[in-house]
């Protein structure tokens, strides 16, 4: 394929040798430079998250007081909430390899304001400290802040809450930055039905985080003027409404875990066919599903609330709703295994199978679901494990499990080197066994009544969480194994070529690492960028359309 | 099977199980034939060597239909299922005994209502952190919290619901006593009821109150008379949130009748003491913020407080005093000591009770 090799021989410098000062990083515009810097910071955070959930497995090894008091519990499940929500997941997929990937994807300079994406990062960090003061004195709210608890308790919630507030505007800054640039930036020739289905996931992402952050910005507002000057709007004692905070809440916290999940499922959808050599099944359908998870995800909030006393006939109708956010997801998962029927599997690649790993971890998220969405038997599970099984099978083995294939697909294109594969392997499969032995157990804690939440427990429940915890200390071994891995052939990995995997998208016809400017001379693409499985025949040039 | 996990004890639970399983089945099918295509793809599509012929079919608009609408038809007919008895488990009826339950930090207090022939008490009867229930008769739990947000959830009744500071919230059903409760051998019944030591200070209400009904107020409860389910707090609510449990008792209706009655003699009569201060002081969740050892938990101590000046946090001092007590159990939120947070709810105890406590902070003083 000759326009996959055309900038082999480029003697320009790469983005990685311009401006390698530490005041150059920092005040960098160039979106590839930012994608890495949220990735470093929020795998930092990422690692205090882990680290606090690890404590919290810990203390539930053993019904009874084993190592820490309720209050320090409390706390830990609390940092571990809201650090993994909004410091990690939420910036997540979109900030870091969106950042890097989006312009490269659509054969573009850069993102259509790179001050503004600069401005972002900034925000995004400010909002992190600011919201790590409140370790001074730590808030154990939960990351829900439920009022009239989050009114009452010592910590310093506000801080906490002001944290979360700016950074929703990083997001925003991000969603709109995106937009813009999905618009206005494409290449000349380049159209929307022919965008990399990560494109079409971000674009989809970047509604949900502009339409639905303001509303939590407004929440967490409320609730700051609330702690602060006691103004009486959630709080039953002075006339407030507590099931208004759930309300607001949730109305942008459900859209929120579509803001974590459709990169997740672009990243999913760009390594399948590159490692099945064949066509994409379905562009249309998973592009479109993108959107239409996007338009439902503002649909389906109550059914956070089926047990919180608001009224049955909203609960109906929730319900109701909630199978319809289903139906795209299940279409999805059809298109992607439609996309390996008969087609040529490298399944030794490792973003091949971090991403079969992820397809069966994410129909046990996606079914479970089913259970809660069904009013009456989620009477029964809400609030239990079984609520926390499913969204740590969504977020960790879907999300999280997505960002590692994608880090490892798109890792020579960002480091232009290779990583050691022997241990990538071992450190999917101890992350892989890891994950499922701590959360499976959950699902049968969920289902013998165990609420979710609870320092201490009645002893029947023990088996399970035994095995849960030994899980957790798998699952983390596993990520230090994968992410030091990562780390460290960053700097002393094998040289990588532009395009290893004859991947036909735009990220590819450039160098690996890429020049500043992503492209010396003008990429080319094909008339489908999905048109896998041609090797070997002769190339139809005809096809082929260049990019001014 | 969802019967495997948990025990049934009131009428809809079975409903419940059928469309728990009903469900389990679904998605447990779904789960095998999409894993079972992708192990098979895997397997069968595997690469053997490069540049392998791959098929070009990137749409089929038949199977595309096909699995938009045969989802979406499961899915509408799994809506259908999960309302339907959804409404049944809203649903009072039309003869029902109210129990009122007020939800705190953390324990839950029960008043049920007296106006049957049978238990006439000029005073509504109340219980803490147990609640008892008669078999076969459904009941409306009219539920408020006095402070934060509580859920109430027994997992045998299948009922779950908030309780929330400003609105009323219920949960209905018609409890039963289960066929393993009924059944259970001494052994099994003591296996099952085990708590840790430790748990058995801060919560006894958790241990078979089958057993407590039997030793407490002497009522015979031959086999299959009395079931005994657990109580959880399911919405959390703070520092002693997963110490917010208690047991619902059934019991068939001629030993809840003469439970119902020993209740109401023990309630006429009791009398002010330290020692009933004492059990104020554990059963109505005191003990969760305020020590009697002198520590400092959430609240101050009642250790070697009375008599003595205390410092409040808007600058005055007063001496804490039968005046003292009584303001700061029942308008909390008024006096508060300095250096202590304004978190207390306002504690409804009648007469009896409050100088019970204060004889009980009194005898702290020795």
């Amino acid at each position: 394929m000759a326009h996959a090799v055309a900038h082999e021989h480029d003697h320009n410098k790469s983005y990685l040798e311009v401006g390698r000062s530490i005041w150059g990083w920092l005040t960098t515009t160039d979106h590839k430079k930012i994608g890495i810097m949220y990735l470093f910071t929020i795998m930092i955070y990422f690692a205090v998250g882990g680290i606090s959930a690890l404590l919290v497995r810990l203390e539930l090894i053993a019904p009874g007081k084993t190592f820490f008091s309720p209050d320090t519990y409390n706390v830990l499940f609390t940092l571990h909430g809201a650090i993994m929500t909004f410091l990690f997941i939420v910036p997540g997929i979109p900030a870091t390899l969106g950042n890097f990937l989006l312009p490269l994807m659509i054969g573009a300079k850069d993102v259509a304001f790179p001050r503004i994406n600069l401005a972002s990062y900034y925000v995004y960090l400010i909002g992190s400290f600011i919201s790590l003061v409140s370790l001074l004195s730590p808030a154990d709210t939960g990351w829900t802040f439920y009022a009239p608890y989050s009114m009452k308790t010592n910590g310093l919630v506000v801080w906490l809450t002001l944290g979360a507030f700016i950074m929703g505007f990083a997001s925003i800054l991000t969603g709109f930055n995106f937009i813009v640039t999905v618009h206005r930036m494409r290449a000349p020739g380049l159209g929307w039905s022919n965008l990399p289905l990560f494109v079409w996931a971000l674009y989809a992402t970047a509604i949900i985080q502009l339409l639905a952050t303001p509303v939590v910005g407004m929440n967490l507002v409320l609730l700051i003027f609330e702690r602060v000057l006691d103004i009486g709007i959630f709080n039953p004692a002075k006339g407030g409404d507590p099931i208004l905070f759930e309300q607001f809440f949730w109305f942008y916290s459900h859209p929120v875990v579509y803001i974590m999940i459709l990169p997740a499922f672009g990243v999913v959808s760009e390594i399948l066919p590159v490692f099945s050599r064949r066509p994409i099944f379905g562009y249309k359908a998973i592009a479109y599903s993108s959107l239409a998870i996007a338009l439902v995800s503002f649909l389906v909030w109550g059914h956070h609330l089926f047990v919180s006393g608001m009224s049955d006939w909203a609960r109906y109708i929730f319900s109701f709703l909630t199978f319809f956010v289903a139906v795209p997801t299940a279409i999805k998962i059809f298109n992607w295994l439609a996309t390996l029927w008969k087609g040529s599997l490298e399944i030794t690649a490792t973003p091949m199978y971090y991403t079969l790993g992820f397809l069966f971890m994410f129909t046990i998220a996606g079914l479970t679901g089913l259970h809660l969405a069904v009013l009456s038997t989620d009477v029964y599970l809400h609030d239990t494990y079984f609520v926390v099984a499913h969204f740590h099978y969504t977020m960790q083995g879907g999300t999280v499990f997505a960002l590692i294939a994608g880090l490892h697909y798109w890792f020579p294109k960002i480091t232009g080197r290779w990583y050691n594969k022997k241990v990538a392997f071992w450190g999917w499969l101890i992350l892989f066994v890891g994950f499922n032995a701590t959360f499976l157990p959950q699902f049968l804690l969920g289902l013998e009544g165990m609420p979710r939440r609870y320092f201490d427990y009645l002893p029947h429940f023990q088996t399970w969480h035994l095995v849960s915890t030994i899980g957790s200390w798998f699952n983390g071994l596993g990520y230090v194994i994968v992410l030091t891995n990562l780390l460290v052939s960053a700097f002393t990995g094998e040289k990588a070529e532009a395009n290893p995997y004859n991947a036909l998208s735009l990220e590819w016809q450039t160098s690996s690492p890429p020049p500043e400017t992503n492209f010396i001379t003008t990429p080319t693409f094909p008339a489908s960028i999905y048109d896998y499985g041609t090797e070997g025949k002769e190339e139809d040039t005809s096809k082929t359309k260049k990019a001014v | 099977m969802f019967e495997w996990f948990v025990d049934s004890a009131s009428t809809i639970a079975p409903q419940v199980n059928i469309v728990m399983n009903l469900v389990n089945f679904i998605t447990g099918l779904a789960f095998i034939l999409t894993n079972a295509a992708l192990v098979y793809f895997i397997i069968k599509y595997r690469r053997r060597k490069e540049g392998e012929i791959t098929s070009r079919i990137d749409q089929n608009h038949t199977i595309e239909v096909i699995w938009t609408v045969i989802p979406s038809i499961i899915l509408t007919i799994l809506f259908v299922i999960g309302l339907k008895d959804f409404r049944e488990l809203r649903a009072a009826g039309q003869n029902y005994k109210e129990i009122m339950v007020s939800a705190k930090q953390w324990a839950w207090e029960f008043t049920y209502s007296t106006d049957s022939d049978l238990i006439q008490s000029p005073k509504k009867i109340k219980t803490d952190n147990v609640l008892y229930l008669e078999e076969n008769e459904r009941v409306k739990l009219i539920m408020k919290s006095k402070d934060v947000i509580h859920s109430f959830f027994v997992p045998e009744f299948r009922v779950k619901e908030d309780v929330v500071g400003n609105i009323y919230t219920y949960v209905t059903f018609t409890p039963l006593i289960s066929q393993r409760q009924a059944t259970m051998t001494d052994e099994e019944r003591k296996a099952w009821y085990q708590i840790t030591q430790d748990q058995k200070e801060i919560i006894p209400q958790v241990e078979d109150q089958c057993k407590k009904v039997q030793e407490k107020y002497g009522i015979n409860l031959p086999a299959g008379t009395c079931g005994s389910y657990r109580i959880f707090c399911t919405e959390y609510c703070g520092k002693d949130h997963s110490y917010m449990l208690g047991s619902a008792v059934v019991l068939k209706k001629d030993q809840f009748l003469q439970l119902m009655n020993k209740l109401k003699e023990e309630q006429g009569k009791i009398v002010v003491s330290a020692e009933y201060g004492k059990e104020i002081y554990e059963i109505k969740g005191c003990k969760s913020c305020h020590s009697i050892d002198g520590s400092k938990v959430v609240g101050p101590s009642f250790k070697g407080i009375w008599g003595k000046p205390r410092k409040l946090a808007d600058g005055r001092v007063v001496t804490v005093d039968e005046n003292y007590i009584t303001r700061s159990i029942l308008e909390p939120t008024i006096e508060v000591a300095e250096g202590y947070p304004n978190i207390m709810p306002p504690q409804d105890l009648n007469e009896e009770q409050i100088q019970s406590v204060i004889e009980f902070i009194k005898s702290l003083n020795k």
